[in-house]
């Protein structure tokens, strides 16, 4: 079919190492159970495989303050030797104007994981963890804010507030937004390649067509796998009931049963995607927006609708030191702040102006201003919701139901 | 008096010597089995919050054996087939370094070691690239033809590698194939060549000289190789996450998914220990059918 691998694509998987660690990345956080099982038998056979989780510069700074961030990797801009804090960084910059000395991890790997390591073991036996500032999802910050595990944020030192893009702000689950600043935002819809589909696909429900049997990939992220099943059946997933998921379940059981899904990934569906091994899947934009144009590879918000997701930054109950992190929230909704992060992450940024921060800097930065996956327009924003708040105990049904769809 | 004090002094090193292992084992192994047995009996009346009541819950046990049965199932043939394979791949490779490399012995060895160097998962990743649809191994097998043959044998599934169960037990006999090598190279490598010989001299076939000497001089490496291959291939996921599809799941990743995703410890720990149970007994089972006494060698 096609030629010998040759040294690109093996400095691809290196690449793809790197890259799958940024989010959601199943088998990191899937590596720290095993090894729990395991023992250490098992830690000595993947070895070097799970460094990049460790904490990345405790840079210098004059002040006595002290901010510890815990975030996702690859989610904030860096200098050119990959340094986080180096000069002229979001950090770096930060620490030059407040003199507050950032500690920033790239711990935060999977909100499964992080809630069941770190949230629920410490703050659920009232203690503090280490991060002044932590970043789960949209649905993870919710449950925090039920369990009341969060500070209530100085909104009058954070000025900045005000540049929250409207739609963040009152969520039936933080009115006014008062628990949480979003850091990044991003879609699912569906990705394809047309060379294997032999066409566009524009609805979900293309997915389930029986000639891309065994070619098509879902995401192991439940609210998106299901919240797109449910818009195929004509049902919101912003208004998501026990009923509607699980019919949503029977559909993916179904099409899991007869062959038709390959199997749930997390972001490894990238590189099947490049690589011929899958011919559409459910695909996070921000992804696809990074990927080389050449490989022709398409991506679009189905027809019926898509699903917005955002990871948000919240102040942990009892953090040491929640004036800093007022400080920093307010740093990074500032639009120029927020642009050279945009620039480097390439999400979809929470913050007014941002746009127009990038058209002034010219060049690459005002091309990607007109880049729809980042900003997108009217229309598409109003074909994305966020899923709808689910109970403890449905959550914890559904997560079941699910775990045993995805294998 | 002198040499009675010694005497009492002689009694008691034994346990000093003994003490720091013990102490790591009861430690690292004894206390936390302990907690994880607790767990495992244990139910956790809010999902959401780090609390546990000790109840005797043994449907904990039940629940996870009848939800889990086939991803049980799955890991031991897996475990099993990939050990199979190892001991196909290791022992001729082992002999050969044991007997017939000659000077090119120690490099040949570190032949078999040097791909440690790179970590796990990318060395599993590289396997996706050369299973995969445009990867070398369907390229070589559609130039030559071969994918109705290999279709047939079981080796590939409608014309792919990649995503297969077949790519799994691949896969895992790959990651732990050296595992198996080291160990019966280690017994084959002590044997005495004096003892073929002597064999020769006693007018014994070459064929006869491997079965009544070498094999049963090896058993006990391999024995260890078998050890250090299946528990490892039966708790490994990450081969089947990456190499497998929907329907190759594994235990490791169901006792992790149950504990991450479902925040459901006490299933979780119970999962667990009926893995490590099953795989107890398994390798006492077999250490009786292959004889331990020679396992200390």
């Amino acid at each position: 079919m096609s030629d010998r691998p040759t040294d690109p694509q093996l400095a691809a998987a290196v690449e793809m190492i790197r890259r799958e660690s940024r989010r959601r990345f199943l088998i990191r956080s899937g590596m720290g159970a095993a090894a729990l099982a395991l023992g250490p038998g098992f830690l000595a056979a993947c070895g070097g495989g799970s460094s990049g989780g460790g904490s990345d510069g405790a840079a210098a700074g004059d002040g006595d303050s002290k901010l510890t961030i815990s975030n996702w990797d690859a989610y904030i801009d860096e200098d050119a030797d990959g340094n986080v804090s180096g000069s002229g960084t979001t950090i770096g910059d930060f620490k030059k104007d407040t003199g507050i000395k950032v500690t920033y991890n790239k711990d935060f790997n999977d909100n499964d994981e992080y809630f069941n390591k770190i949230y629920s073991p410490v703050l659920g036996k009232g203690k503090r963890i280490a991060a002044d500032i932590t970043v789960p999802t949209y649905w993870m910050a919710a449950r925090l804010v039920g369990l009341d595990w969060l500070e209530e944020l100085p909104l009058a030192d954070i000025p900045n507030h005000k540049n929250m893009v409207e739609s963040y702000v009152d969520q039936p689950w933080d009115q006014g937004a008062k628990f949480n600043m979003p850091w990044q935002a991003g879609i699912s819809g569906i990705a394809w390649n047309p060379k294997l589909t032999g066409g566009d696909l524009s609805s979900i429900n293309d997915l389930f067509d029986p000639k891309l049997k065994g070619k098509v990939t879902f995401l192991t992220e439940m609210r998106d796998s299901v919240g797109l099943t449910m818009f195929g059946q004509g049902n919101d997933p912003a208004d998501a009931s026990l009923e509607t998921v699980n019919e949503a379940l029977d559909k993916l059981k179904e099409e899991t049963d007869n062959g038709q899904i390959l199997k749930f990934t997390g972001n490894e569906y990238l590189r099947s995607l490049e690589n011929g091994d899958v011919a559409a899947c459910v695909a996070w934009s921000g992804d696809i927006a990074q990927l080389d144009p050449d490989l022709g590879i398409q991506f679009a918000i189905p027809d019926e609708g898509g699903m917005q997701w955002y990871d948000t930054m919240t102040v942990p109950k009892g953090a040491a030191n929640v004036p800093a992190a007022a400080e920093w929230m307010n740093f990074v909704y500032d639009p120029e702040n927020a642009a050279r992060i945009t620039e480097f992450v390439q999400y979809i940024s929470p913050v007014k102006g941002v746009q127009e921060a990038l058209e002034a800097k010219g060049g690459d930065a005002a091309a990607l201003a007109k880049n729809t996956l980042i900003f997108p327009d009217e229309d598409t924003l109003s074909r994305v919701v966020t899923f709808g708040e689910l109970s403890a105990e449905d959550e914890i049904e559904i997560q079941k139901r699910f775990n045993d769809i995805t294998g | 008096m002198a040499g009675e004090n010694s005497l009492r002094k002689g009694r008691r090193a034994p346990y000093g010597l003994l003490s720091p292992g013990m102490l790591w084992l009861i430690l690292f192994f004894l206390v936390p089995m302990w907690t994880l047995l607790r767990i495992a009996l244990s139910t956790k009346p809010n999902a959401f919050l780090p609390e546990y009541e000790f109840t005797w819950e043994w449907s904990n046990f039940s629940d996870a054996v009848s939800r889990f049965q086939p991803e049980l199932v799955r890991s031991f043939s897996y475990a099993a087939a990939a050990t199979i394979l190892c001991i196909a791949i290791g022992y001729p490779l082992a002999y050969y370094l044991a007997f017939k490399a000659g000077k090119y012995r120690s490099v040949l060895l570190a032949m078999v070691m040097v791909p440690f160097f790179i970590s796990f998962l990318i060395r599993t990743i590289a396997w996706q690239t050369i299973l995969g649809q445009e990867g070398p191994a369907l390229w070589f097998m559609e130039t030559f033809r071969l994918v109705t043959i290999t279709d047939a044998i079981g080796l590939t599934s409608s014309g792919a590698f990649l995503n297969t169960p077949q790519a799994v037990i691949l896969g895992l006999t790959y990651n732990f194939v050296p595992f198996m090598i080291l160990p019966i190279y280690v017994s084959l490598e002590k044997i005495d060549p004096g003892l073929i010989s002597a064999g020769q001299d006693l007018y014994s076939a070459p064929r006869q000289a491997f079965r009544k000497i070498v094999l049963p001089l090896s058993l006990p490496g391999v024995f260890a190789g078998t050890l250090l291959t299946f528990i490892p291939s039966a708790g490994d996921y990450i081969n089947a996450e990456l190499l497998g599809n929907v329907k190759t799941s594994m235990i490791g990743s169901q006792i992790s998914k149950l504990f991450l995703k479902e925040s459901n410890y006490p299933e979780a720990a119970a999962l667990s220990f009926i893995f490590m149970a099953i795989i107890t007994i398994g390798v006492l089972v077999y250490a009786k059918l292959l004889g331990t006494d020679e396992l200390s060698a």
